[in-house]
């Protein structure tokens, strides 16, 4: 079982959670974050003024999948949270090593 | 690569994203939280906190550099009271970029 952890726009997670259901994905959960990445987040000047947002806001997207969906959903979210522009996000895999469901304490996905 | 995920108070974040970027490391994700410890909370007066506000900071780095990131963190948000927090370091399979779909760090 694996996680995979992504971090994706905001405006980006209708579509990204629109195209994970229609594959059967549709368990998962949001948390609201602050990223930055190699760019140091946003700068700008205006008439001479420097200033900048040191953390940008995204959405952070979880779900504990098989082994064998890994690609699919990181296929899947690659495609639908894409604009190509910096700030689109990033996606880690992780490990999982048990899953238990509150309700009934079953053991598995 | 490692997920080192940091709790530290959350008056302490600049200080820690500054000391973080100085060693090298400027990507990280930030997110608010609430915890207790071992403590179960503090006690102010009559009140009672049994959840405390703290920031968890989450870096994504190469296994060599993980150690290197929790030093630097503890140097920099280190009070020494309780409530400090604390730092997790959990394996990372794999990493993709979304504007490029490329994968690694």
């Amino acid at each position: 079982m694996k996680e995979v952890l992504a971090i994706v726009r905001r405006e980006k997670v209708k579509a990204a959670k629109d195209a994970l259901a229609s594959l059967g994905f549709s368990s998962l959960h949001a948390v609201e974050v602050e990223g930055r990445g190699k760019q140091r987040g946003l700068k700008y000047s205006q008439s001479s003024k420097e200033a900048g947002m040191r953390y940008l806001p995204k959405k952070m997207l979880s779900l504990v999948v098989h082994d064998g969906d890994v690609a699919k959903v990181v296929h899947t979210i690659l495609k639908s949270s894409r604009t190509g522009e910096i700030g689109d996000g990033k996606i880690f895999v992780l490990p999982i090593e048990q899953v238990v469901r509150v309700r009934t304490g079953e053991k598995g996905i | 690569m490692k997920m080192v995920r940091t709790i530290v108070r959350p008056e302490k974040v600049e200080e820690v994203v500054d000391a973080l970027e100085k060693a090298g490391f400027v990507a990280l994700t930030k997110l608010d939280v609430f915890g207790r410890g071992r403590q179960k909370g503090i006690q102010v007066g009559s009140a009672v906190y049994e959840d405390l506000a703290k920031t968890m900071l989450m870096l994504v780095v190469r296994d060599e550099d993980a150690e290197k990131v929790g030093k630097t963190v503890m140097q920099a948000a280190r009070t020494g009271n309780y409530g400090d927090g604390k730092i997790f370091v959990s394996p990372v399979d794999d990493a993709y970029t979304i504007r490029t779909g490329e994968k690694g760090l």
